[in-house]
């Protein structure tokens, strides 16, 4: 098996998931073109080296259907030789397709591999691919489905979580990453998506709130009273953590993931095909695992896919120095810090989806780049990034700079 | 003119070309489908529709009580049994559904004449038809998940296929009768008529020729209206109605996931695979314990106990026109209201007149509620206090011909009542007491006449409980029971017989129900998880959270009382269970009327746990998992049950299992406590029990003759 490396990514700022977002007009293959382009473009790469575009794509119907991978590539004027597939694993799409491109050159499959992902969660809404999760009363029973806003208010009721300490944590999450954009952290990776004149379409992460504090999330309500009463999720949660008392509704759309658009791409190779095309690697990677956890809770795995990981690289949490936990829910990051008993300051230090919005394709890959940068601008060495996953799943990837 | 009979069920006439099949079942008062009346109808339909003579059938019913009720129960029974083959069954009940399809495809405008109401089976026939004619107010339904089955003779497919999924899943979710108006308002039916007129209604359909004869999903072209599951607005109410009827059963029972499978199974296939997939899921019910159990249970027994199945054969029926209840407390007053609604006299008498006057007021009172909730009509409030009238003091019992004391719980003070008021009673009369716990021949010492003394343990709230524990002391005539028995018919109660003894038979298993919760808190179990264990069971509410509500003193006060009757290890291990209940009583936390007791309660209502003053009952920090604390308050409960066998306090076990279900609410897909341990089976309960015994406490003890016993004990088919 060879040693697998990341080369180069992008990513396109994030525009609110709704009709007067700045990224709405863009449909979803412009997104991935532009992110195609983009990496491609600044690093002179010839196309025809690449083997495969791996995407993560969470509703892959409608616009978002039909392999948009490979559409996108042709799109984008890629060697008619690289393939594209896309695939699902609900949240951890982005995070999969490099953990999936990363296996194929490990295997020897495959050279160069673009990992990436792509939702535009305003033209292609979340659910919009139906299934027999929720549907299917058979596995509505089995899994014991609740809403994942259900599951988060259930993590911070069972584990203490106040509505201050998330709401805390979610005023945390603008302020870095405010911070990080003024400061330019992530201006070398930012890829601008324009429309058909070039004019560029958004500038910046759009849903940042520099002003937002647990005084302003105060006024907010809870999202999920209702639907935990009247539909009785609440009583389903308590039929499986029956030591909870009650379940207390806390998240709102102040302290959860925002709903937004966006793409990105990560080119990933082994180290002598890197050599052969005259790329310099960035970073290796160190290990990956993917983990299924309790389905009704179900956003509680990352730390134990984390672990996974770390077991897998023989490394411990201590090699770690920077984690980014995907913020769907501000109870789900919370909990993987105390369940890993990390110190918060080395944890989503430039902000996370609470402020800067969860593309579900592409979470994944975005934050993992976003880890990258940081070893970059601090000198640091390792990072983890993971992601909690609906129907109760873990994923995570360990990355160390070279 | 009567052309020709099947069956004795179904009797052909013709009009011109119109082939009428009345359903009239002989030596029936209501038609239902018994053995013989699918081959009578599939024979009846096939002559008709090939009968070159014949141009359109109209299906009526010969009775003027209705068109049909659903399956013959004891039908349904003989399908649940264990030892019928899944591929048999389905061969069996496939018989219905594939004959309304060939009615369905016959070729020829069939025309369901719906005069009165159509139940289950009866309706899925109506539903069969190219055309209905269904009565103005009569009742249309399909109760099925009410006894833990589906409507299996293609009744989800066509009533999702008539009014779209969304739509179908009250109908057949929640199994409550619709009007016949309404009916024809959400497209199951497309005329409600008065009842004389639905025969004529259903010839001039014909006539006008506005009737079909294929149904419309027999078009390749035919959508479900909505679409199928997937349709955004299907799958968004078939997600909440699998998660509410998944909290609602805790997954216990399966009928709501079946109709639910079949709406979302059915939606994505043509009517005959669909149709073909209802039926395998029919047979997957009946093969499962729980509809069987529900069937046997809350409907064959329950409906024989109604009928006074064990009334002694003497005296004839006779009916009360009078009657007295001293003590007009919450139980008194209750059943004050029932007897009044029955049309019987009552007078009510208490310490004093003025009590006795506040709570017929409170009758009063609780009876404008239902009026304002449209429960009830102010005729029917007038008709009921018409007959509530309240006596200065016992004198005013004269000539009553029972008088039922429901006072305090209090051997020394019912002995002084049962003197007062026998002196002022005829020599027939009865008197019957509310006790729920001492035993009746220890009150009937007090007793000049016991031949006429009798015990009636009436459940809380009256009005809404049915059952009613009679219990015989050992000088109770039999007539004084048959007496006592069509009183409680006369009231639309069911009776159920046990022996005598401390508790008798409902209060001992609620008992140990309830002192279980407490061992599981003096064991270390997390108080919320007992609660939802207990939950989990099937139980309508955990065992702490009933103290609280049937009240912590009363339950000392009870367990105290069995104290004095128990002996041994057994004895011993109820006195552990004291010390929480002690306690509790010791720090006025009677439960919710007190404000505080196991939960905390808010002005509001509201409540919650309280953990800090729960804490130190906890002896043991081993942390005991839902499932073993659901095994213990199961265990408690059927350990009492069979010590009760052991005790003669019951001897008819189909009777015993109906009062568990109706008196506290035993898990009705369990069938009851006797019916519980024999599907555990005899050499597995005694093992559970003895694991227990030893790891939980003496409680867990069988009677010897339990242990004792060679085989399988049964207790069905062992009725004394």
């Amino acid at each position: 098996m060879s040693d697998v490396y990341i080369y180069d990514h992008v990513r396109t700022p994030r525009g609110r998931g709704k009709p007067d977002g700045g990224l709405h007009e863009a449909t979803p293959v412009h997104l991935a073109t532009t992110v195609l382009e983009a990496i491609r473009d600044r690093s002179g790469l010839d196309t025809a080296l690449v083997d495969d575009i791996v995407m993560g794509i969470v509703s892959p119907v409608g616009e978002q259907g039909q392999v948009l991978p490979r559409l996108a590539a042709i799109n984008a004027g890629y060697a008619e030789t690289t393939a594209g597939v896309q695939l699902n694993r609900f949240c951890g799409s982005g995070l999969e397709a490099v953990n999936t491109a990363a296996g194929k050159i490990a295997a020897g499959g495959a050279d160069f591999v673009i990992a990436g992902g792509v939702e535009s969660m305003s033209r292609v809404p979340i659910l919009s691919d139906g299934g027999a999760w929720t549907t299917d009363p058979a596995i509505a029973y089995a899994s014991h489905f609740i809403p994942q806003g259900v599951s988060a208010d259930l993590i911070a009721s069972k584990y203490g979580y106040s509505r201050a300490d998330l709401d805390g944590f979610a005023a945390r999450s603008h302020a870095r990453a405010h911070a990080a954009w003024e400061a330019g952290y992530f201006d070398g990776s930012i890829a601008l998506v324009r429309d058909v004149l070039g004019e560029v379409l958004l500038e910046r992460d759009e849903n940042i709130r520099p002003q937002t504090s647990v005084e302003t999330l105060s006024a907010l309500t809870p999202s999920f009273a209702k639907m935990g009463g009247a539909m009785g999720y609440d009583a389903m949660g308590l039929m499986r953590y029956p030591e909870v008392d009650a379940i207390g509704h806390f998240h709102h759309p102040g302290n959860s993931s925002a709903i937004v658009d966006g793409a990105c791409a990560m080119l990933l190779g082994s180290a002598e095909a890197g050599k052969a095309a005259g790329l310099k690697p960035r970073a290796r990677i160190r290990g990956f695992a993917e983990i299924g956890s309790e389905p009704t809770i179900m956003l509680t795995a990352p730390a134990a896919a984390s672990e996974k990981a770390l077991r897998r690289a023989g490394m411990s949490k201590s090699d770690i120095d920077l984690f980014e936990i995907n913020e769907a829910f501000a109870a789900v990051a919370l909990r993987f810090t105390e369940a890993l008993d990390l110190d918060s300051a080395c944890v989503n230090v430039n902000g996370g989806a609470i402020a800067m919005g969860h593309p579900l394709g592409a979470t994944g890959a975005m934050i993992l780049g976003t880890a990258l940068d940081e070893l970059e601008r601090t000198g640091q060495k390792t990072a983890l990034a993971t992601l909690c996953i609906g129907a109760g799943m873990g994923i995570a990837t360990i990355i160390e700079r070279v | 003119m009567t052309e020709k009979t099947y069956n004795n069920m179904i009797r052909r006439e013709n009009r011109g070309a119109i082939a009428i099949l009345f359903i009239d079942i002989a030596q029936r008062s209501m038609n239902v489908f018994a053995p013989g009346m699918i081959e009578a109808i599939a024979e009846a339909a096939n002559d008709a529709a090939t009968d070159d003579a014949v141009t359109g059938i109209v299906i009526t019913s010969g009775k003027d009580n209705g068109f049909m009720a659903g399956a013959d129960l004891n039908m349904v029974e003989a399908w649940a049994d264990p030892a019928r083959t899944a591929a048999s069954l389905l061969a069996e009940i496939s018989k219905l559904g594939d004959t309304f399809r060939s009615i369905e495809t016959c070729g020829k405008p069939v025309v369901a004449a719906v005069n009165g109401l159509a139940l289950g089976g009866g309706l899925e026939l109506a539903l069969c038809c190219h055309y209905r004619v269904v009565t103005q107010g009569a009742k249309y339904g399909l109760p099925e998940v009410g006894l833990g089955l589906l409507p299996g003779a293609g009744g989800t497919q066509r009533v999702m296929r008539l009014v779209g999924l969304k739509a179908a899943l009250p109908i057949l979710m929640q199994g409550k009768p619709m009007s016949g108006e309404n009916a024809v308002e959400i497209g199951l039916a497309h005329e409600a008529v008065p009842q004389e007129q639905v025969l004529d209604a259903a010839l001039r359909a014909l006539a006008e020729g506005r009737v079909t004869f294929e149904a419309a999903w027999n078009d390749k072209r035919y959508q479900i209206p909505g679409g199928n599951a997937y349709a955004p607005q299907n799958a968004v109410a078939l997600t909440t109605a699998s998660t509410l009827s998944h909290v609602a059963t805790k997954g216990n029972t399966t009928a709501a996931l079946a109709i639910l499978r079949c709406l979302h199974d059915g939606s994505m296939l043509p009517f005959d695979p669909a149709q073909k997939m209802e039926q395998k899921y029919f047979v997957q019910l009946l093969r499962s314990p729980a509809a069987l159990n529900i069937v046997r249970t809350m409907f064959i027994t329950k409906q024989a106990a109604d009928r006074l199945k064990r009334r002694p054969a003497a005296p004839a029926k006779s009916e009360m026109t009078r009657i007295g209840v001293l003590g007009t407390g919450i139980m008194g007053a209750g059943i004050a209201e029932v007897t009044a609604a029955a049309g019987i006299d009552v007078v009510m008498v208490d310490r004093s007149e003025d009590i006795a006057k506040t709570s017929l007021a409170r009758i009063a009172a609780g009876l404008d509620k239902q009026i304002a909730r449209g429960r009830i009509s102010a005729a029917k409030r007038d008709k009921i206090l018409s007959h509530l009238r309240v006596g200065a003091d016992v004198s005013a019992f004269k000539g009553c011909e029972m008088v039922i004391e429901a006072i305090l719980e209090n051997t020394e003070v019912k002995h002084q009542a049962i003197r007062e008021v026998e002196a002022v009673l005829d020599d027939g009369a009865i008197f019957a007491t509310n006790t729920s716990a001492l035993p009746i021949d220890e009150l009937a010492k007090a007793s000049a006449r016991p031949q006429n003394f009798i015990g009636l343990h009436y459940f809380s709230p009256v009005p809404k409980m049915a059952l009613v524990e009679v219990i015989s002391g050992s000088a109770t005539s039999a007539e004084s029971l048959a007496r006592a028995m069509d009183y409680l018919k006369q009231t639309r109660k069911t009776p159920v017989i046990v022996n005598d003894g401390y508790g008798f038979f409902t209060t001992r298993c609620v008992d140990a129900y309830l002192r279980e919760g407490m061992h599981l808190l003096m064991d270390g179990c997390d108080p919320a998880v007992i609660e939802k264990a207990g939950e989990a069971l099937g139980m309508p509410v955990g065992p702490l959270c009933l103290g609280d509500e049937v009240g912590n003193d009363t339950v000392h006060h009870i367990s105290h009382f069995f104290e004095t009757r128990e002996s041994g290890e057994i004895g011993a291990d109820r006195a552990r269970s004291h010390l929480v209940l002690d306690q509790l009583a010791q720090d006025g936390r009677a439960g919710r009327k007190a404000g505080k007791g196991i939960y905390q309660y808010g002005a509001d209502g509201s409540k919650r746990m309280d953990r800090d003053y729960l804490a130190q009952f906890a002896k043991a920090d081993a942390p005991i998992t839902l499932d073993a604390a659901r095994e213990r308050l199961l265990y408690a409960q059927l350990v009492e049950a069979a010590r009760c066998w052991d005790d003669g306090v019951i001897e008819d076990a189909a009777e015993a299992d109906l009062a568990a279900c109706l008196g506290w609410a035993f898990p009705a897909y369990l069938g009851g406590p006797m019916a519980a341990i024999e599907q555990i089976g005899s050499t597995e309960f005694a093992a559970r029990c003895a694991h227990l015994a030893r790891r939980a406490g003496a409680r867990f003890t069988l009677p010897a003759a339990f242990a004792n016993a060679s085989g399988d004990v049964r207790y069905y088919g062992r009725a004394a």
